[in-house]
């Protein structure tokens, strides 16, 4: 990505006249690289590293970013800060724990906090709200408890990045609601459950997402010893993707801003993603009215003009006002609009045509699939046939639960097996797909004929595996049989010991029995990634009341239940695949990413799914962002506005990062049998036909 | 094999010189594999956590905050012992500029050479102290810490790059001196003195280092130890198919202590 020479001016700034500059514009102008420069013209000229703060909008961004600052050549320098603002905030509350944990009303302020991934916080709420339930809580409303809950968590996350106090969830709910009355007594039932899990962290140490975030914004910074320390420490500023932080991270930069000694903010303030984590583009907007300086890139002046068209006119026809001219034809940004009846021919039409393009000369690396989700079949279509072709393919996406992942399946199946007393039981094909991976090397055909054969379903332990005949045995493999006998002995002699801490069971089993040369390295990362996460739920299994292998026990159901994942789990990350083609899900992975793509693929365009947000009874996203008026009523013309806004946001983005041409693709009909026909494919086509 | 900005560190360098293959896979290839090196876990994970807690008292302390009252309330009483040990047999502090909890980096051809510090002292009669908090479960012995990659990185590093901290004023081999001040052992070890030989010999053995190890072909030559105890001790022995009983010998390495079980959240 080339930077636009106008934020040069910005870069060479002074270092201490406190002049404050705003790079607007598209990512694609290369704000990302202008503040990767201005933080080397501070380094070299003797900046200590310490002194600048560098805010990031999400990890995977300061990942890349500090890969990229590693590469500089520089001399000497102090390491820097580069944080996300929820990154930031939770170490300093750590460090700053003394100071501040007694008036943001912690019961125990001498302990120290417990941080409660997003796993146990759902637990956590679920605890505390199953009473609540049972007496007819959240009644009619026909939704999974775990929907229920995390739009409860969703409620305390989006009152703390605004910024208001949690008794106003409700209140604001109920006045902006203009439906059947008895959803106010549903938002009545959320405040009550939303004040007793606050109420209970505050009782027991712990801080979730949302605590993090207040106790931060609300009682740290406004702490005067705090605040000398902060802007003594942080003379220089740097802030990328403003449009992509929430308004309390917004609070911190304005705050800040008239007391460095420089300050370099970035944003593009028609962007703004991640709506449904309470990013707030306006306040970008106002921060860059706050900046002495604005320097204001235009999309014509650093994308492709037809794809930029192409974006203006689809936003005129979700009513997005009139878009500015652009010199190009919007339908020059279309290569080819792909239609086919089954979702599988669309899959393979776009596995062709990348084929056709990589035969031409293109790189695999500028190709781009971008989809709302990229479920299995997707995934597994893609991967068969570009493996067949030899073609380097990479999948970015984030899982949504802990239990979509084999490997935590089969870690879990083998916990079952290990803790008889939890009294939970298995199926054949549970335990086939766990032993897949626990006796490995063995073909999925082999494990069911283990399962079936040596799995006593009444008791449900392993049999020895003496009981199999001797045909048996030389089907499965000699070798299988022997992995099995080891396994099955660990398992009981694991029984027999005094029960230890879950997650050290989780180590055990993988570093004694999982973990041989046979296992992926991919692989072990998951494992790493569970037993953190199990780990964190024992440390806050006190809080909850939990002891000894109950803490396990409900672990385990929870992950089974379905439980949302925090968010670490992903595949790859862009990056770390630059030679290859990149699925991409959902889109605003691809778009907070900073990769530019030679040809986008987008998938599904007929889905609705990339108009419309999941059913949410129990909140709002816009009702409850600090920008919503409260004079306003939540109609459905409201509704259909700001979905319309949302999706024309996405559609700018992802033409800002293309250069050479779209490929837009739907199926008439999903597996479900349902029409594809959602606005974008309409808006598609009303624009492909103006130029027919 | 070693990429441009790749930073050379104490442990990093140690880890090279116990194994070459650990070296490789957990800087290079930054392969996770969670494998117990004990089989008392619950003992190494509170070895892990008194290690951060104690780095973190300290720390606090030095921000002016009250921290007596979470030492008091702590259920583990090896802390409290450590903290008192901190109360009575601190190492000397000299007025000064100081700073804690401190990265310097220094540029080494392509590469970077870095320096985690837990407390650096500019003090006014110019010395120039480095202190560096040991919370591991072996005695410390003078010897080992005269001659390891930690000392020679650290000083290294404070001459190289203390004039950051400085306000540009260089800093003079001579005046530097490394305290290891071990919670447990607060006696066992004395300060380690520095000059401007030692600083050139230091740079270099780095420099021979580095360049042997950036010499290395391929994953191949990054060949595993001849030195089975390393196994016994290593993340790494069933993926490197070295499986034998687990050593008791184990420790942590507090260069790579970090708060890493911190949730994460997208924003
Ligand atoms: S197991 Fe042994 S050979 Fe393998 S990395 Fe560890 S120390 Fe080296």
């Amino acid at each position: 990505m080339n930077m636009a020479p106008e934020f040069n001016r910005a870069i060479n700034s002074s270092l201490n006249e406190k002049y404050t500059y705003f790079l607007a514009g598209p990512l694609v102008a290369g704000q990302r690289q202008a503040l990767i420069v201005r933080l080397r013209v501070l380094l070299e000229a003797g900046v200590p590293g310490y002194a600048i703060l560098v805010l990031l909008p999400d990890r995977a961004t300061a990942r890349r970013f500090r890969q990229q600052v590693d590469e500089l050549d520089l001399g000497p320098y102090g390491a820097v800060d580069l944080q996300t603002y929820y990154g930031l905030a939770s170490r300093l509350i750590r460090l700053f724990w003394p100071l501040v944990a007694d008036s943001a009303g912690f019961a125990a302020p001498e302990r120290p906090p417990v941080f409660l991934n997003y796993e146990t916080a759902q637990y956590l709420m679920g605890q505390l709200s199953e009473p609540l339930l049972a007496q007819g809580y959240f009644e009619g409303l026909s939704m999974r408890p775990q929907r229920i809950i995390s739009q409860l968590l969703d409620n305390l996350n989006k009152a703390a990045v605004a910024g208001f106090a949690l008794g106003e969830v409700a209140p604001r709910l109920a006045q902006a609601w203009t439906g059947e009355a008895s959803r106010l007594r549903l938002y009545e039932h959320v405040q009550i459950c939303i004040d007793l899990y606050r109420g209970h962290c505050l009782q027991h140490g712990l801080l979730d997402a949302s605590l993090v975030f207040e106790v931060f914004n609300r009682h740290l910074v406004a702490k005067d010893e705090f605040w000398r320390y902060f802007t003594e420490r942080f003379r220089h500023l740097l802030v990328d993707s403003s449009e992509e932080m929430v308004p309390v991270a917004h609070d911190l930069v304005r705050r800040l801003l008239h007391q460095s000694d420089s300050a370099l903010l970035t944003g593009d303030v028609q962007a703004g993603f991640r709506i449904f984590l309470g990013v707030d583009a306006p306040g970008a907007a106002e921060l860059q009215a706050e900046c002495q300086e604005s320097i204001v890139v235009e999309p014509a002046n650093c994308a492709d003009p037809h794809l930029t068209a192409f974006a203006g006119r689809i936003g005129e026809k979700l009513g997005q006002g009139r878009t500015v001219e652009s010199a190009g034809s919007p339908r020059l940004a279309v290569v080819d609009l792909v239609q086919t009846r089954y979702r599988s021919q669309m899959i393979e039409s776009v596995a062709r045509q990348i084929i056709e393009l990589i035969n031409k000369g293109v790189a695999p690396g500028e190709i781009a699939i971008v989809a709302p989700h990229a479920d299995g079949v997707l995934r597994f279509l893609l991967a068969e046939t570009f493996r067949a072709a030899d073609i380097p393919f990479a999948v970015i996406r984030r899982y949504e639960t802990l239990r979509e992942e084999p490997v935590v399946r089969a870690c879990l199946t083998l916990a079952i097996l290990a803790h008889p007393e939890w009294g939970q039981s298995l199926s054949v094909f549970d335990l086939a797909e766990a032993l897949e991976r626990a006796l490995k090397p063995l073909d999925p055909l082999r494990a069911e004929l283990v399962a079936r054969h040596l799995y006593d379903l009444r008791s449900g332990q392993l049999k020895n595996a003496s009981e199999l005949n001797a045909k048996m045995r030389e089907r499965i493999g000699f070798a299988a049989v022997e992995r099995y006998e080891i396994l099955r002995e660990w398992l009981e002699s694991y029984r027999a010991e005094e029960p230890g801490a879950f997650d050290h069971f989780l180590r055990r089993l993988f570093g004694e029995i999982l973990s041989n040369c046979e296992l992926e390295p991919e692989d072990a990362q998951v494992y790493s990634k569970l037993i953190a996460s199990a780990s964190s739920f024992r440390q806050a299994a006190p809080a909850m009341d939990l002891k000894g292998t109950d803490i396990g026990k409900r672990y385990v159901e929870m992950v089974l239940a379905g439980v949302v994942a925090a968010q670490y789990l992903t595949d790859v990350d862009l990056e770390e695949a630059p030679e290859s083609i990149a699925l991409v899900a959902p889109v605003y992975t691809y778009l907070l990413s900073g990769h530019v793509a030679r040809y986008q693929f987008w998938l599904d365009i007929g889905s609705m799914s990339w108009w419309d947000p999941l059913h949410q009874p129990l909140t709002n996203h816009y009702v409850l962002a600090r920008r919503w008026n409260q004079d306003e009523r939540w109609t459905d013309a409201v509704d259909f506005s700001i979905r319309n806004q949302n999706l024309y946001r996405l559609v700018r983005g992802l033409c800002l990062r293309c250069r050479g041409g779209i490929y837009l693709c739907a199926s008439d009909s999903e597996g479900r049998g349902e029409v594809q026909d959602g606005p974008l494919m309409m808006a598609v086509q009303q624009v492909l036909q103006e130029r027919a | 094999m070693i990429n441009k900005g790749f930073k050379f560190s104490q442990s990093s360098l140690t880890t090279f010189k116990q194994c070459r293959r650990r070296f490789l896979l957990r800087y290079l290839q930054h392969m996770q594999w969670p494998a117990p090196l004990t089989d008392h876990l619950s003992e190494w994970e509170q070895t892990i956590q008194r290690g951060l807690f104690f780095h973190q008292f300290i720390l606090q302390e030095s921000l002016g905050l009250h921290v007596e009252a979470a030492i008091h309330k702590s259920d583990d009483p090896l802390l409290r012992t450590w903290w008192d040990n901190w109360r009575k047999q601190a190492p000397d502090m000299p007025r000064g500029e100081l700073f804690s909890e401190t990265m310097l980096s220094v540029p080494f051809g392509e590469r970077r050479l870095v320096a985690k510090l837990d407390r650096v002292i500019f003090a006014e009669d110019g010395r120039v102290l480095i202190f560096d908090w040991k919370t591991g479960r072996r005695k410390p012995k003078q010897a080992e810490y005269v001659d390891n990659w930690q000392t020679l990185v650290y000083r290294f590093v404070v001459v190289e790059a203390g004039a950051l901290l400085t306000g540009g004023h260089p800093v003079d081999p001579a005046n530097v001196s490394l305290i290891y001040w071990h919670a447990q052992y607060p006696q066992a070890i004395q300060p380690i003195i520095y000059s401007s030989a030692e600083h050139e010999a230091a740079r270099n053995r780095l420099t021979q280092k580095m360049a042997e190890i950036e010499g290395l072909p391929d994953e191949a030559a990054y060949a595993k130890t001849e030195d089975l105890t390393e196994c016994r001790r290593c993340e790494y022995h069933t993926y490197c198919e070295r499986v034998s009983p687990r050593g008791e010998d184990w420790d942590i390495d507090e260069d790579e202590l970090d708060w890493d079980l911190l949730p994460e959240a997208e924003l």
